[in-house]
């Protein structure tokens, strides 16, 4: 198991991109595995595990609500998939458009990022513009720093658990295509916490599962542009199984809670 | 006779990019007198809570009228307005609109539950100040190009001495870009009136910036919504190293109080 830290610099992040490792792919043993340890966390209602749970020992947000701050990656991502590098503030625009479209046409389901955008007065949906742009053309300053060879993820990953009620979610970025795998990047706020690593490595974890060959990414790298810190860690065998084994431990410390309130 | 428009900030940044001509590279020299200021006043011991240094920590006594809660509400107030501008959105009412767009960004805080119990007299001061630094802000900030890949509220954190410093930044526009070769301005909107502090708080910005990326900004600005003045600087190694000395006597002061 490897994790790097480095600076948020082109020469630091082009060398992080240089991995030639090979490839680790989850079979469908290890699946099953996985499976049979969710399982055995029973739980009544549907629960969603992340690298957010992982970082704060199974915490659920309970207090989630939507906001700029919290509707920015959204946005700021859905119009980097436009692939407007010259204007994102028109792409940005585009994607909240969207959102609001589908809610006025019934498509948004209660508690969604468009009901709750459809909702506010004109003055939040512009300052959600504006920290979308923020967000969108920060990630898109690190993620010019490695090249040109990368390309916006079309969605996060997410992965259900078989009959384990568990909903497994991983957020990405950008993917580097590399001649015998892939890189994955992913821009987060803020300082990183003493616990990113355990965060990057879930991420990494669900980005494998939801991969149609169970084909783990070769380096899994967070940039942290606030800090103008990256750190990274490689797709082994050990990285994926200390993965697994927090999302496990995230739904037991959720499911001891639960019981504690109870 | 002809009447010739004021030029806006937008207008002062775009020959600014044509007369600033060359920007420094490397920064390890500075990242360097800053760690080892650092050692000479922490020395090797690494402290449990860090000492935040922002830039308020260069420009304000605690009698700063500029830095009173109602000040500070102003302040955010007319940050909101900045940022609905930079968003396109024309605001109807600049006082309400900026309030709807505060609340919505800071839910819960101080200044909200300060700003709760203002009295209607003390509210009524408040939207007739805020609504005058608006229309500065809006008539002489300009519109900025979509192609400068403007930012706004943009913050930095910059962990120094093993984490036993945490610089705190925020600057309310960024515009340009490090990766495409134009460098980046950082641009300071202030309530108050232009003066030194604000400068050490400019070159705080700069050097910040300097640390968290990998290349230094090409200049800092600052923009009075009471005055509508702007000042401008080059970002050098003269104004880094200056950066860096206000920033080891911040620490100083911090550690001997």
């Amino acid at each position: 198991m490897t994790h790097l830290t480095a600076q948020l610099t082109a020469e630091d992040l082009r060398r992080l991109l240089d991995v030639s490792a090979e490839v680790h792919e989850i079979t469908d043993e290890q699946r099953q595995n996985l499976s049979h340890r969710f399982r055995s966390v029973p739980t009544l209602e549907r629960r969603r595990l992340d690298a957010w749970s992982v970082e704060h020992s199974g915490s659920r947000d309970g207090t989630f609500a939507w906001g700029p701050s919290t509707a920015r990656r959204v946005i700021a991502t859905a119009a980097l998939r436009y692939g407007s590098n010259h204007d994102i503030h028109r792409a940005v625009q585009i994607a909240i458009d969207d959102q609001i479209d589908r809610a006025r046409r019934g498509y948004a389901r209660p508690g969604s990022l468009a009901h709750w955008m459809v909702n506010v007065p004109e003055p939040v949906i512009a300052i959600v513009a504006a920290e979308a742009v923020t967000w969108a053309v920060t990630t898109l300053e690190s993620l010019d720093l490695c090249g040109t060879g990368y390309r916006i993820a079309p969605s996060d990953n997410y992965y259900d658990v078989a009959g384990a009620l568990t909903s497994l979610r991983g957020r990405r970025d950008a993917i580097i295509d590399q001649p015998d795998g892939r890189v994955v990047l992913r821009c987060r706020a803020g300082l990183p916490s003493r616990t990113a690593i355990a965060g990057l490595r879930s991420d990494l974890v669900v980005d494998a599962l939801a991969h149609p060959q169970g084909q783990a990414a070769q380096r899994f790298i967070g940039i942290w542009p606030e800090a103008g810190i990256v750190l990274a860690v490689d797709g082994d065998a050990t990285s994926l199984r200390l993965g697994a084994r927090d999302l496990v431990r995230a739904a037991i410390v959720q499911r001891r809670r639960r019981l504690q309130v109870a | 006779m002809t009447i010739t428009a004021e030029p806006t900030l937008v207008d002062i940044l775009k020959d600014g990019r044509n007369e600033l001509r060359g920007r420094i590279g490397d920064v390890g020299g500075i990242r360097a007198a800053l760690s080892d200021g650092l050692f000479e006043i922490l020395g090797a011991s690494r402290r449990e809570q860090p000492l935040v240094v922002r830039a308020s920590s260069f420009r304000h006594g605690s009698h700063d009228p500029y830095y009173s809660p109602l000040g500070r509400i102003r302040g955010a107030l007319v940050t909101s307005v900045l940022r609905l501008h930079t968003a396109g959105y024309v605001p109807s009412d600049f006082f309400e609109d900026a309030v709807t767009a505060w609340r919505a960004s800071e839910s819960a805080s101080e200044l909200v539950e300060f700003f709760n119990v203002l009295d209607p007299n003390e509210r009524a001061m408040l939207a007739t100040d805020v609504t005058a630094h608006a229309v500065t802000l809006v008539t002489k900030f300009g519109d900025i190009p979509a192609t400068w890949r403007s930012r706004t509220a943009v913050r930095t954190s910059i962990r120094l001495h093993g984490g036993s410093v945490l610089l705190r930044d925020h600057v309310d526009v960024v515009i340009g870009s490090n990766v495409q070769g134009s460098g980046v301005a950082l641009i300071d909107v202030t309530t108050a009136p232009l003066s030194p502090d604000l400068e050490r708080a400019l070159r705080f910005h700069a050097l910040c910036e300097s640390l968290r990326g990998s290349r230094p900004p090409r200049m800092v600005a600052a923009f009075s919504t009471a005055t509508g003045e702007v000042w401008r600087m080059r970002v050098t190694h003269d104004l880094l190293a200056r950066a860096v000395i206000d920033l080891l006597e911040t620490v100083r002061n911090q550690v001997a109080s």
